[in-house]
């Protein structure tokens, strides 16, 4: 009996343990799932403050505090055009009695009142030593977090290319890549009538400014590239008469022909380490691809049809390379291997594609298509997919690359008027979107333009 | 050697038992949320078969009457269309005689409305075609989800079913996405490479309020803090920044706080920027 008794106790305890687990256990893991799959692509409002300086510190070219609005203009106008910031109106800025004292510590509701996602602040004072020390803060408003914040000590005429870093420090913070402020444009210069038209080599900054012409205009110069690696632009010079490629230093401005080249060689463009020069070569009327090993000056030869075969560009893991040919009836887009083998044809539109160019990123090649009297810059991958038109004009050509891969310049032409008006080439900018284009400004007509890799 | 093999059956419940505590995981999570969490809640059971299946007993709701009267109060914010499927009948010969000038107004509202869509035929049983019916008008005159949140009358359920709380939940759940839809909370990372491994969950816990309570938390922080994954980072902190901008979430029903109170919203840009 006492057996049956503790039995039955026995095994009500063990009913009210398990009923009391299958009460607690789900009330523990209570929570509700939510799927959210569906969002906006708006600009990060951002709100970008003056750096705080001494009204009564003055070098040359005006007060340290006039330096720190300056830089703070530059990094606002770099942020805005990139198209994924919205600045917020400094009007609405709350003013603070001291400053300083939030530069450390911001009152991030004020931040929050006005809109603000992001806020920069920062300082800027003058050395002992007659050098400038900038310093910024990145602040997440709503985390109210420090998201990054650096240090430079620069000389003051290299202000502005400390407020592209600082631009470049945000933009990769906020977005996980790369910024492309800190780098320069080199294009091709036009002046003069149609029939005698002036072609020079000219260099800026990406905003515009800085603005240099590297060649004096007497011979013609056609698709300057950039060295990935160096501060060397490779490009094609008619000199004499005979169209060579050179290679040309930009920190001392030496010059020096790539190679003696039988017949016409045109297109050239570095591999992605530098090391080597890919380009076409035209010889008794035919046009194949070769590349050049810089060091040792050797050519191999990539490819081997009678139709023409030209815009060799690299993939960013030097495997692959993708060009343009007629080989298929048509102008369109392939991709081989480095070595020349495994030619396959990727663009299968209607119209004739061609200037096809690899993303730094890889992912994707941006090209020139033509078609019904229109061009259009777009984009597919590597295999042919997923092609995107994301410019279209009257003439449009010539993509190039930002460093991070994600924004493509190219030229564009004005048609002709009946009096034979127009005709006018200007540079234009337009992200992957295809949302955000923008004309850059130059000083003169403005074509084949490529972008520089990330200043070292 | 009795008591051994109980000690050892008991053992066995026992590992059994804590095991269902100590690894939660090995039971699909949902259905169980559905079964278990006490709600008193709320006028989705206005749709559902279930609930006139459970008005069904007349003696029952006559004993409320008896005893608390306060509760019949409650009763006319219910839609005209439910009053129309009720028992009229019974209901009009019920209330007059017993109780005070308080019971009154729930019988002369619902007097008023019903002969508008007086059914042709005495509806003293449950008639599934029409509901279903109604349950159609619903769903297409369906006005605002975080409206109908908010005019949620949650004192008088009794029975609570699976269906009710899946039901329940699935309104949250579009209730918040819609929510931080409309509200502009989630700006996604435009262009970002890699867009398939871009998914992330926030995890956050929410006071009765709507608050959050503590800073929500990135469920696969470690990956957002290692090298190479800066586009990860990017996307749960544009997912933390939404979560943040789209506080306080006052517009869920306090009632439901047991099921909203711990949150996990799964921010995938996959389908967004693949297309």
């Amino acid at each position: 009996m006492k057996y049956m008794e503790i039995r039955v106790r026995l095994c009500k305890i063990l009913i009210l343990i398990m009923a009391g687990i299958a009460v607690a256990v789900p009330v523990v893991n209570a929570k509700i799932v939510v799927d959210v799959n569906r969002g906006h692509a708006d600009p990060l409002p951002i709100a970008i403050t003056d750096l705080i300086g001494n009204e009564s510190d003055i070098i040359s070219g005006g007060s340290v505090k006039n330096y720190g609005q300056r830089i703070a203009l530059v990094v606002k106008a770099d942020l805005t055009r990139s198209g994924l910031f919205q600045m917020v109106d400094s009007a609405a800025f709350i003013k603070s009695a001291n400053p300083l004292t939030t530069l450390r510590n911001p009152n991030f509701n004020n931040w929050k009142a006005i809109g603000a996602q992001a806020l920069m602040n920062g300082s800027i004072s003058l050395q002992e030593d007659g050098r400038l020390k900038v310093e910024f803060r990145l602040w997440d408003v709503l985390g109210s977090n420090q998201l990054t914040g650096l240090r430079y000590f620069t000389s003051p005429k290299n202000w502005r290319r400390i407020a592209h870093l600082i631009s470049d420090a945000i933009y990769k913070r906020l977005t996980g890549e790369s910024g492309y402020f800190d780098t320069r444009v080199v294009y091709i210069s036009e002046s003069g009538p149609a029939t005698a038209r002036v072609k020079r080599l000219a260099i800026m900054d990406q905003d515009g400014h800085n603005h240099v012409f590297l060649t004096n205009g007497k011979n013609l110069v056609l698709t300057p590239r950039f060295s990935p690696t160096a501060q060397e632009i490779t490009y094609l010079s008619y000199f004499d008469d005979n169209p060579r490629v050179y290679l040309y230093n930009i920190d001392s401005g030496k010059q020096e022909i790539l190679g003696d080249f039988p017949g016409m060689t045109f297109a050239p463009r570095f591999s992605p380490d530098g090391n080597k020069v890919i380009m076409s070569q035209a010889f008794k009327g035919n046009s194949d691809i070769y590349v050049m090993e810089l060091t040792t000056r050797r050519i191999q030869r990539l490819t081997s049809h009678t139709a023409i075969d030209t815009s060799p560009s690299y993939s960013p893991d030097s495997r692959y390379v993708t060009f343009n040919s007629d080989r298929g009836g048509s102008q369109q887009i392939y991709v081989m291997d480095a070595d020349g083998k495994n030619i396959k044809r990727i663009s299968f539109g209607k119209g004739r594609y061609s200037t096809p160019v690899w993303s730094p990123r890889g992912d994707l090649i941006a090209f020139t298509r033509q078609y019904r009297g229109k061009f259009y810059i777009g984009v597919m991958r590597p295999d042919g997919s997923g092609e995107r038109l994301l410019s279209e004009s009257y003439l449009d050509e010539g993509p190039t690359w930002t460093p991070n891969g994600r924004v493509i310049m190219y030229f564009r032409q004005q048609p002709y008027d009946s009096r034979g008006r127009g005709g006018e080439t200007q540079l234009w900018t337009v992200d992957l979107t295809g949302y955000n284009e923008r004309q850059m400004i130059t000083p003169l007509d403005a074509s084949d333009p490529a972008w520089s890799p990330l200043i070292r | 050697m009795r008591d051994a093999v109980i000690i050892s059956v008991i053992f066995h419940f026992v590992v059994m038992a804590s095991g269902m505590v100590a690894l939660p995981m090995l039971r699909p999570d949902r259905p169980d949320i559905m079964k278990v969490i006490p709600i008193e809640v709320i006028k989705i059971g206005d749709v559902t078969k279930l609930r006139t299946q459970e008005k069904k007993p007349d003696p029952i709701i006559k004993k409320p009457n008896k005893k608390s009267p306060e509760r019949k109060v409650e009763m006319p914010p219910e839609p005209p269309k439910l009053a129309s499927t009720m028992p009229l009948p019974d209901m009009k010969s019920k209330p007059k005689p017993k109780k005070k000038t308080t019971i009154k107004k729930p019988t002369k509202v619902t007097s008023k409305r019903a002969p508008r869509i007086t059914p042709k035929t005495k509806p003293r049983r449950f008639n599934a075609g029409k509901l279903a019916v109604l349950l159609d008008k619903r769903e297409q005159s369906e006005p605002d989800i975080l409206e109908k949140l908010k005019d949620r009358d949650y004192g008088k359920e009794k029975v609570i079913s699976t269906i009710d709380i899946q039901q329940q939940t699935l309104s949250l759940i579009d209730a918040i996405d819609k929510h931080i839809y409309d509200n502009q909370c989630w700006n996604i990372p435009a262009g970002a490479k890699g867009a398939e491994g871009l998914r992330v969950t926030i995890r956050f816990r929410l006071s009765p309020e709507g608050e959050l309570i503590g800073s929500p938390k990135v469920v696969d922080s470690g990956r957002m803090n290692s090298p190479g994954q800066e586009f990860y980072r990017t996307a749960a902190e544009s997912a933390l920044r939404a979560v943040r901008k789209c506080a306080p979430y006052d517009f869920l029903p306090k009632a439901q706080y047991d099921l909203w109170r711990d949150m996990e919203i799964i921010f995938d840009p996959e389908h967004i920027l693949s297309s």
